[in-house]
């Protein structure tokens, strides 16, 4: 626990200092999310008539293959994207800072730019790249004289689902590496100069001091990627619209799918609930993994 | 230990230069394509136009009611980046800085917000706005965007501001600041570093977001760029090139934001490791 | 903390002088105050005079017209996108905040009606004598529940149309759109013998399928009788009966004899004209509106050659031949809370946008209107349109599944035709899951 000081203002001062963000807050995000709640414990069709249906929605969810699979899928996204945005990000950071690399500056101006743009445009532009005909990729491949590679990226059901992850991987290295170049600017140089008089390489360097040092931010990392690709949408929808079948289906697209396609907002509230309950899940078994490693 | 020769250096450097330049692509892809005409790009997606069609700037304005829709973006997007900043900040200087009773919970909350699908609340919230009269007011967009982007913000100035040390605000208090001028005038300077990060990701937020711009808004003057963007998707039938114009228009400012902050980004990291 | 009180309320102040400008504009949904004359309509639709699609503009044009007509009627227009406006209408139904008139689906009907939210418009449609029978056969019952209307259709055309090029076929020696389906799968063979893509087929919005193919297919396996059953959900049908299994297995049969371009699930449906505009495909298969844009969009060489026909009669099929899914896609929904003399001015402006007038617009703009319109011969139509019009006089329009079926059945079934074209899925199979969520 904190110590008490000299410079803390009394508990209700703090609170009026909190109050407007979480008024804010508990308006927009919390209230609704009760009501949400709510709902999911009726069959309701949007309009004035609400059925109570007690737990129905959540033992048909539990039986629902459909939304079990779009889990997956999302599981497979967040793994891909630790591997990928967590991993490029931290060597990209790492590489930086060594003397051997060139244009620097260009490099950290300009791998967060996908960041910048809308994820409509991104899937848009990657359903152009992977396009069967005149994609950018199979007449890359054609070129290089590897046409036994060239796929049918979006439509085969046992790729695509790498296929739409490789897109938002590669969006949002660029935020991870921000975050991990200015954890990494917090290491104090002393500990690299200890080492160097020690006659250790840079990359040993790497491996014993920044990664090390650098391990509550990648739990932060982690954390954020596991909360960011749980809601996943419109990449994937944009590309394959969720298909074929919904074998590239989300939960994000699934609880869409069944409030505003089916009509369904009931159960659709219900799915969001389920998810919800597994992003909290999975952040909490990532979290006590992290803190066993840390033991 | 030699375990990158010149040749393995060199090679890094070209991967590294090609991942770089697949970030600018897309861009200069979007760009180029505004310029060609519907038939041109649908018989050759990736070609550069044979003849440049500057009309398309101005239909997609028309089409898309940009020149309506612009002020309002900038106008919604400023004032939550503002407010999500303002809040954040102070948000974040409390929990970081003292311990009170719930202090533990209202982070908790406030975390959870990063977690919550923003399909799933499209409904109740619309219900809510429209209960208590909120929906289709000028200032309807900020709200949702204020506390959804507040989450992410608290986290990093939270993280961000346990580093400062301590005796910085007990030195700036003996000197008789107030603890709003500690956050502000002190604690705030500090962090900008972290600031541009937030700055930068809550404007991306809140310019690109769409789902409720769609359903809180009703009235057209007070759409935003998002909405305007769909305008250009029939019942059966798209317009790419007009849309990519529009897509440019709408995109150029974000990244005159992004570059004018991420100057300040790299500053506060080589002044960190001057400093060092 | 004065301080800062003081600068919270200030901005506030400044945003919401900021901001004053832009209200002041109250008029929203409810049908209060009608004082007097004036009377003000609140419509919601997803025609975009600029995107030129025919329907909707013409529509817009008679929308003008009646408000030059009609300076006491104001009418607040919402515009949305198309694929926004479903969302946007599903959220509106949600809180109870719908528009007076607003534009549904035929498989929206039944939810709408559900929750008292749509008006019975039969009288309506008897008020003006003869109007009732003036549409299209087929072209209401999309709205109809029990017998009752609840919409009032704009277009009506049909969701089945095959574009060919003859220049191809000539090429690869087709001398004439084959007469019967075995013809029709030997000339897939020949083209792809002669390296073309048969059918360009976009279906990753995942209708197309749907509607463009299994509701023609369908009923000619399963006949009239069958879909009726299933609507009345006696018990009498089901979707594994082996005509739908059949119908189905038509389309499987397109897939294996690969009729189809290998991304047909990556594709939409304009990317599915743009194959065939490049000359990369023979064929494509939609809705008569493809018609505007091929007219359009098309390099001169691909327009001349291109003509229309439908599916070829299947042999051993059960049900009628002559036979193309179509109807109404969209109608006019009048909110279930409007009275008085709004009601009336609300009759007069959907009158106004349905009748045979607006038919003959919709018509030379170059769709199908809902109701039927006289002395074609005499206008000035594009050829596409003529030779359209004129294929769709020996053929009696079938329902369009997507369009009636429920969306959780439809969901269903677009989701299997798409994994059973690439063989993750048996006919059987698909039929099979089908009938699991029709039985829920």
């Amino acid at each position: 626990m904190k110590t008490k000081s000299a410079i803390k203002p009394r508990n209700s001062k703090i609170y009026l200092y909190l109050l407007p963000g979480l008024a804010i807050y508990a308006f927009v995000v919390l209230v609704p999310l009760v009501m949400a709640l709510r709902y999911s414990f009726f069959d309701w069709s949007g309009g004035p008539n609400m059925d109570f249906i007690g737990l129905d929605n959540f033992v048909a969810l539990i039986q629902d293959d459909v939304f079990w699979q779009s889990f997956r899928n999302n599981l497979f996204i967040i793994i891909m994207s630790i591997i990928g945005q967590v991993g490029i990000a931290f060597l990209i950071a790492v590489l930086l800072t060594r003397s051997w690399v060139k244009w620097k500056q260009f490099h950290r101006t300009v791998i967060f730019i996908p960041n910048v743009l809308a994820a409509v445009i991104i899937g848009f532009l990657w359903s152009m790249i992977y396009n069967h005909d005149y994609g950018l990729l199979n007449y890359s491949l054609n070129a290089a004289g590897l046409e036994s590679w060239i796929s049918p990226w979006l439509d085969d059901p046992s790729i695509v689902m790498t296929s739409v992850t490789i897109p938002i991987v590669w969006q949002f290295v660029g935020f991870y590496l921000i975050i991990f170049m200015s954890a990494m600017q917090n290491i104090p140089d002393e500990l690299y100069e200890a080492a160097k008089i020690d006659g250790a390489t840079s990359w040993k360097q790497t491996w014993h001091i920044t990664m090390p040092m650098l391990k509550s931010t990648f739990r932060v990392a982690i954390m954020l990627c596991i909360a960011g690709n749980m809601k996943v949408f419109d990449h994937i929808f944009v590309m394959t619209g969720g298909g074929p079948g919904s074998s590239s289906t989300v939960m994000a697209q699934y609880a869409y799918d069944v409030s505003f396609n089916r009509f369904e907002l009931g159960y659709g509230s219900a799915v969001s609930i389920g998810m919800l309950a597994l992003s909290l899940g999975l952040i909490l078994i990532s979290q006590i993994i992290g803190r066993g490693e840390k033991e | 230990m030699k375990w990158l020769t010149p040749l393995g250096k060199t090679i890094v450097n070209i991967l590294l230069l090609m991942f770089s330049l697949s970030a600018v692509f897309p861009i200069i892809w979007m760009l180029y394509s505004s310029f060609k005409t519907q038939k041109e790009f649908t018989l050759n997606t990736i070609s550069l136009p044979e003849t440049w069609q500057f009309s398309n700037y101005i239909e997609a304005i028309q089409v898309g009611k940009l020149h309506e829709y612009f002020f309002n973006s900038v106008y919604i997007s400023l004032s939550s980046v503002f407010l999500i900043i303002f809040l954040g900040f102070i948000i974040a200087y409390m929990i970081a800085r003292f311990s009170f009773p719930g202090r533990k919970v209202i982070y908790i909350l406030f975390m959870f917000g990063m977690l919550i699908p923003i399909h799933g609340l499209l409904v109740p919230i619309f219900i809510e706005f429209k209960n208590v009269g909120l929906l289709n007011k000028p200032y309807t967009l900020i709200l949702p965007y204020v506390a959804f982007g507040l989450p992410i913000v608290i986290f990093l100035f939270e993280s961000f501001i346990k580093q400062i040390p301590k005796e910085i605000d007990e030195a700036a208090i003996m000197d008789g600041c107030t603890t709003f001028q500690v956050i502000f005038k002190i604690i705030f300077p500090v962090a900008s570093p972290v600031i541009a990060t937030a700055v930068i990701l809550s404007f991306l937020t809140a310019w690109n977001e769409f789902p409720f711009a769609l359903v809180l808004i009703q009235d057209e003057a007070l759409r935003t760029l998002p909405v305007g963007l769909t305008n250009f998707n029939g019942q059966y039938t798209v317009n790419y090139p007009q849309m990519m114009a529009a897509m440019s228009i709408t995109v150029l400012p974000v990244l005159l934001i992004y570059l004018a902050f991420y100057k300040k980004i790299i500053q506060g990291m080589t002044a960190g490791s001057v400093k060092g | 903390m004065k301080a800062f009180i003081l600068k919270l309320t200030l901005f506030v102040a400044i945003v919401s002088l900021l901001t004053a400008c832009g209200s002041g504009d109250d008029n929203a949904t409810g049908s209060e105050n009608q004082d007097g004359d004036d009377v003000s309509i609140s419509l919601m639709h997803y025609y975009n005079k600029e995107l030129g699609e025919p329907a909707p503009t013409a529509q817009l044009e008679k929308l003008d017209e009646f408000a030059a007509n009609n300076p006491d009627v104001t009418i607040n227009q919402e515009i949305q996108s198309h694929d926004n406006y479903e969302t946007k209408v599903k959220t509106l139904a949600a809180g109870d905040e719908l528009p007076d008139v607003f534009l549904i689906k035929g498989s929206m009907t039944q939810q709408f009606l559900e929750n008292e939210q749509v008006m019975n418009l039969d009288a309506f449609l008897n008020e003006n004598d003869g109007w009732q029978d003036q549409f299209v056969d087929g072209t209401l019952t999309p709205f109809q529940v029990d017998g009752s209307a609840y919409g009032v259709p704009i277009s009506g055309g049909a969701t089945h149309i095959v574009y060919y090029n003859q220049a191809i076929f000539d090429e690869v020696g087709i001398e004439a759109f084959p007469a019967t389906w075995d013809e029709f799968l030997a000339a897939i063979d020949t083209l792809n013998e002669n390296d073309v893509t048969p059918i360009a087929l976009g279906n990753k919005g995942k209708w197309v399928l749907n509607s463009s193919y299994l509701s023609t297919l369908g009923n000619r396996y399963t006949g009239d009788e069958w879909f009726n059953n299933i609507l009345a959900n006696n018990g009498e049908a089901a979707f594994t009966d082996q005509p739908f299994i059949d119908a189905l297995g038509a389309i499987n049969q397109l897939a294996d004899r690969g009729a189809f371009n290998e991304n047909m699930n990556s594709i939409d449906n304009s990317e599915q004209q743009a194959m065939y505009m490049n000359g990369k495909a023979a064929m494509f298969i939609e809705g008569d509106w493809a018609a505007g844009s091929i007219s359009s969009n098309a390099p001169e060489d691909v327009l001349e050659n291109t003509h229309v026909a439908i599916f070829p009669a299947i042999d051993d099929a059960g049900g009628n031949q002559n036979t193309v899914s179509g109807g109404g896609g969209w109608a006019y929904a009048i909110n279930a809370d409007v009275t008085g003399e709004k009601l009336e001015a609300i009759k007069d402006m959907i009158y106004h946008l349905t009748n045979e007038d607006a038919g003959k617009l919709i018509l030379e703009k170059g769709q199908m209107p809902a109701i039927k319109v006289s002395g074609t011969e005499d206008m000035d139509l594009g050829r596409l349109t003529r030779e359209i019009l004129e294929l769709l006089e020996d053929n009696k329009y079938v329902p369009i599944y997507d369009t009636i079926l429920e969306p959780a059945l439809i969901e269903e079934m677009n989701n299997n035709m798409q994994i059973m074209v690439i063989d993750q899925v048996t006919p059987e199979e698909a039929a099979e899951n089908i009938q699991k969520v029709y039985s829920k």
